[in-house]
C-alpha cells in the first residue's frame, strides 16, 4: 500500500511536469514570440491552454495532499527547509494563472492586454525557474541536519549555481515540450513553421544546457550527478532518452508533428526516471551523508488504507471526465 | 511583530481573500446553469447572453480562487509545519476528497467554458450543473477539515510523549462539528453570493439599463437567496447550541459573557473590557442566552472567568465579529421574507422600494461570511487543534515571516484591486450592448 501511494505521488508529479509543464512552457515561449504573428501566437496559446490548464494544474495539489496525508514528516521537512523557493514558485503560479485568465476574459481588449501578456510570460518563466531551483537543490540535497544559522539552513541549499542551472535547464525543456504541442495544434502553415523553429531552438538550447548540467555537476562533486553517471539503469534511461532525440529530429524533418509531442514527452519521462532511480529512496539528502527516506515517513496503516481508497475512488471519478476533456479539446480537434 | 503573529496574520489575509472567491466559484455556476437551462428550454437569446455574462464572472473568480487556494494548501505547511505533520494524516481525508471534487469542477468548467458548439447541449448543460455540484461538495469537505480543528476526533493524544495514536481518518472526517459547520457555510455561500448578484442587477434595473435582461437575471437568482437566507438563522441556531456544548469558551467570547450564571442574558452590541471582565454600553436581554444556547431560560452558561487566562480566546474581536455576522444574517433573513411576501402576493418587486434595499445589501453577505470565519478562527485561539495543540507550537521554525506577510498582503491587495476593476469593466460593457 505504501508503494502504491508513493507511485501515485510520483505519477502526479510526472503528470504535472508533462501537462502543466507544457502550459508553463507556453508562457515561456510567449516571451520569445518575436515580431511576426504576435496575435496569432497568443491566440493559439490561449486556445490550447484555456480549457485544460486548470485541470492540469491540479496534479500539483494532488501531490501536496498525498505528501501531507501519506508522508507527513517528509512534507514537514520539505516545507520548512524549502520555504523560500516554494513561496517564490507559488507567487509565480498566482501571477501566471490570474494574468492568463484576465487576458482572456477582460471585457475591454485594450492596452491592458499587453500588461497581462507581460505578466503571464514573465511569471511563467519565474515559476519554472523556481520549480527547477527546487528540483536542483533537492538533487544536491545540502540540508544541514542540525544547522541553526539562517543562511546555512534556509538559503545555502538552493542559492547556488547548480540549482539555478537546473532552473534554466527546466525552462528550456518545458519551452521545447510546449513547442512540440503547439506545432501540432497550429492551424496555419506559417504558424506551424514558426513553432517548428521555436521547437528546434529550444531543443538545441536544452541539449546544451543538459550537457552543462552533467559536466558542471560532475566537476563540482554533486553526489547525485556522479551516481547518475555510474548507475547502469539511470544511464540506460538516459541513453534511451537521447536516442529519442533522433526520432524527434526525424519527425521535425518529415513534418510529422503529431508524433513529436509524444516523443518529447517520452524523453522528459525518461530523464525523470533516470533521476528517480538515483534519488530513490531519499526525499532529499542531509549535508554530510544520509538522507530522509520517503517510505520511512509513511503515515500509520489506517491512514494508508483510507488514502488508498480515496485515491482509487478519486481516480475512478476523475479519469473518465479528464480523458473526455482531453479528447474534445486535444485529440478530436 | 513576532513570527507567530505574522504567520497568523498572513493566514488570515489569505483566507479572507480566498473565501470570497471560493463562495462565488461554488455558487455562481448554479445561476449560470439555471440560465443556460432557460435558454435551452425557451431559446431566448437573452438567457444565452446572461449565461455567457455570468460564465465570464465564474471563469475569472474560479481562476483566482483556484490559484489562491493552491497557495493556501501550501501555506498550511509553510506556516504551520508542526501542525501539518501531526494533523495531516488525521484530517487529510476531507482534503483528499476535496481535491477530487475540485478536480472534477475544473474539468467540468473547462468543458462548459469552451464547449459551445463542440459538445451536445445536453452534455454542455450537464457540465454546467457539475461545476456547481462539485463546487459545493468540495466546499463541504474543506469545511469539515476545519471542523476537525474545532472538534478533534479520530485519534488518541498523549500529552506526555506528544504522540498521536490510533488514528481513524474516517472518524476525524465525520467529527461532531462537520455537519453544522458545513451546513452553515454552504448556506452562507449561497446567501452571500446571491444577494451580491441581486444587488448588482437591482442597480442596473434602477438605472434603467437593459431592464428586461436584468429582471430575468434577478428572477433566476432570487429563489436561491430567499431559501438560503431564510434557512440560515436556523442553521446558526444549530451551530450556537453545538458550540455551547463543545466549545463553551468560544461561545462565551462570542457573547462577551465573562461570568458563569443561570438565566444568562443575551448581550447585544457593547464593547468588552477584557481586563475588568465586563461589557460597556451593551443591551442585555435577560435569560435569552441561556435559552438560545440550551433551550432553557434558566440554564447555566459558563463564563470566561471559569477558564484559565491563557486558554481564553480574544474577546473583543470575537464578540464584534459575531455581532456583525448575526446582525447581517438577521437583516438578510428579513429581506428574504419581504421578497417572499411580494412573490406570494404576486406584486412586482421591480417597482418597489425593496429593490433599492437590495442595492445597499450587495456587500453585506460577504461581510457576514468574513465575520463568521473570524468568529470560528479567532474564537478557537489559542488552540490550532482545540485542547490538543496550541497555535504557538505549530508555527514554522523559519524566522522572518513578517517579510512574507508584507509581500503577501501587497499581492492580495493588488489582486483584489485588479479583480474589482475587471468586474467594473465587465458590467460596463454589458450595459452598453
Amino acid at each position: 500500500m505504501d508503494i502504491f501511494i508513493a507511485i501515485i505521488l510520483v505519477v502526479s508529479a510526472w503528470l504535472y511536469i508533462l501537462l502543466a509543464g507544457a502550459d508553463l512552457g507556453a508562457g515561456i515561449l510567449e516571451r520569445f514570440k518575436g515580431k511576426t504573428l504576435k496575435r496569432e501566437q497568443e491566440a493559439l496559446i490561449t486556445d490550447a491552454m484555456g480549457p485544460v490548464w486548470e485541470a492540469n494544474h491540479i496534479w500539483i495539489i494532488l501531490g501536496v495532499v498525498i505528501m501531507f496525508v501519506g508522508f507527513p514528516k517528509a512534507f514537514r521537512d520539505l516545507v520548512v527547509f524549502y520555504h523560500i523557493p516554494l513561496t517564490a514558485m507559488l507567487i509565480g503560479i498566482v501571477g501566471r494563472g490570474t494574468a492568463f485568465t484576465f487576458r482572456h476574459y477582460d471585457a475591454v481588449k485594450g492596452k491592458s492586454q499587453r500588461w497581462y501578456s507581460v505578466l503571464f510570460s514573465l511569471s511563467s518563466i519565474w515559476t519554472t525557474l523556481w520549480l527547477g531551483i527546487l528540483a536542483g537543490s533537492i538533487t544536491m540535497g545540502n540540508i544541514p541536519r542540525h544547522g541553526n544559522h539562517f543562511v546555512e539552513v534556509y538559503i545555502d541549499p538552493w542559492f547556488n549555481p547548480f540549482s539555478f542551472l537546473i532552473g534554466i535547464f527546466l525552462c528550456s525543456l518545458l519551452a521545447y515540450i510546449s513547442a512540440t504541442y503547439l506545432v501540432a495544434e497550429a492551424t496555419t502553415s506559417e504558424g506551424k513553421e514558426l513553432f517548428k523553429k521555436r521547437a528546434v531552438i529550444a531543443n538545441i538550447v536544452s541539449i546544451l544546457l543538459g550537457i552543462l548540467v552533467f559536466v558542471y555537476g560532475y566537476f563540482s562533486d554533486i553526489q547525485l550527478i556522479r551516481e547518475f553517471l555510474l548507475h547502469p539503469y539511470s544511464m540506460l534511461a538516459f541513453a534511451f532518452s537521447s536516442s529519442l532525440l533522433i526520432f524527434q529530429w526525424y519527425a521535425i524533418k518529415k513534418k510529422q508533428y503529431q508524433y513529436l509531442k509524444y516523443l518529447g514527452g517520452g524523453q522528459i519521462t525518461l530523464i525523470l526516471l533516470g533521476w528517480l532511480i538515483v534519488q530513490y529512496p531519499y526525499v532529499f539528502r542531509w549535508k554530510g551523508g544520509g538522507g530522509l527516506m520517503l517510505l520511512d515517513t509513511i503515515a500509520p496503516e489506517a491512514v494508508q488504507l483510507q488514502l488508498t481508497i480515496a485515491l482509487v475512488v478519486g481516480l475512478i471519478v476523475i479519469l473518465p471526465p479528464y480523458l473526455y476533456l482531453m479528447h474534445i479539446f486535444k485529440i478530436r480537434k | 511583530m513576532d513570527d507567530l503573529f505574522a504567520a497568523r496574520s498572513q493566514m488570515a489575509i489569505s483566507l479572507i481573500f480566498h473565501i470570497v472567491f471560493a463562495c462565488i466559484g461554488m455558487v455562481m455556476p448554479w445561476f449560470m446553469a439555471s440560465s443556460y437551462y432557460q435558454y435551452l428550454k425557451k431559446q431566448d437569446q437573452q438567457y444565452l447572453d446572461l449565461t455567457k455574462m455570468w460564465m465570464k464572472g465564474v471563469a475569472i473568480f474560479f481562476a483566482v480562487g483556484a490559484v489562491s487556494g493552491t497557495l493556501i494548501s501550501f501555506e498550511l505547511g509553510l506556516l504551520w509545519p508542526e501542525f501539518m505533520e501531526k494533523a495531516g494524516p488525521i484530517f487529510g481525508m476531507p482534503f483528499s476528497y476535496e481535491g477530487a471534487a475540485f478536480f472534477l469542477e475544473a474539468i467540468a468548467l473547462g468543458i462548459f467554458l469552451y464547449g459551445f458548439g463542440r459538445v451536445s447541449p445536453k452534455i454542455h448543460l450537464f457540465s454546467a450543473v457539475m461545476v456547481g455540484v462539485s463546487g459545493v461538495i468540495s466546499g463541504i469537505f474543506v469545511v469539515s477539515a476545519n471542523a476537525w480543528m474545532n472538534a478533534p476526533a479520530g485519534f488518541d493524544y498523549n500529552p506526555l510523549t506528544n504522540e498521536y495514536t490510533n488514528i481513524d481518518p474516517i472518524a476525524a472526517m465525520f467529527n461532531s462539528a462537520w455537519f453544522t459547520q458545513s451546513l452553515h457555510m454552504t448556506l452562507a455561500a449561497f446567501s452571500a453570493t446571491s444577494v451580491a448578484v441581486l444587488g448588482v442587477h437591482a442597480l442596473l434595473i434602477l438605472r434603467n439599463i437593459r431592464v428586461d435582461f436584468n429582471q430575468k437575471a434577478f428572477k433566476i437568482v432570487l429563489p436561491f437567496f430567499i431559501v438560503s437566507a431564510l434557512l440560515q438563522p436556523l442553521s446558526g441556531d444549530l451551530s450556537a447550541k453545538d458550540i455551547a456544548k463543545r466549545q463553551p469558551e468560544k461561545l462565551a467570547a462570542m457573547e462577551a459573557h465573562f461570568h458563569t450564571e443561570k438565566a444568562a442574558p443575551l448581550i447585544i452590541g457593547g464593547i468588552p473590557n477584557e481586563k475588568e471582565e465586563r461589557v460597556d454600553f451593551a443591551i442585555k436581554l435577560p435569560g435569552l442566552l441561556s435559552f438560545l444556547a440550551f433551550g432553557d431560560f434558566n440554564a447555566e452558561v459558563k463564563g470566561l472567568s471559569d477558564f484559565p487566562k491563557d486558554e481564553r480566546p480574544p474577546v473583543l474581536i470575537t464578540h464584534i465579529a459575531f455581532q456583525i455576522m448575526v446582525g447581517v444574517g438577521t437583516f438578510l433573513a428579513l429581506l428574504a421574507m419581504a421578497s417572499l411576501f411580494y412573490l406570494v402576493r404576486k406584486k412586482s418587486l421591480f417597482t418597489s422600494k425593496l429593490l433599492k434595499v437590495f442595492v445597499w445589501a450587495t456587500p453585506l453577505g460577504f461581510i457576514a461570511v468574513e465575520a463568521g470565519w473570524i468568529v470560528t478562527e479567532v474564537g478557537r485561539q489559542p488552540w490550532i487543534i482545540y485542547k490538543v495543540m496550541k497555535t504557538a507550537d505549530a508555527v514554522t521554525p523559519m524566522p522572518g515571516i513578517v517579510y512574507s506577510l508584507w509581500f503577501f498582503s501587497l499581492m492580495y491587495i493588488l489582486l483584489a484591486v485588479v479583480v474589482a476593476w475587471l468586474f467594473y469593466r465587465q458590467v460596463k460593457v454589458y450595459q452598453r450592448s
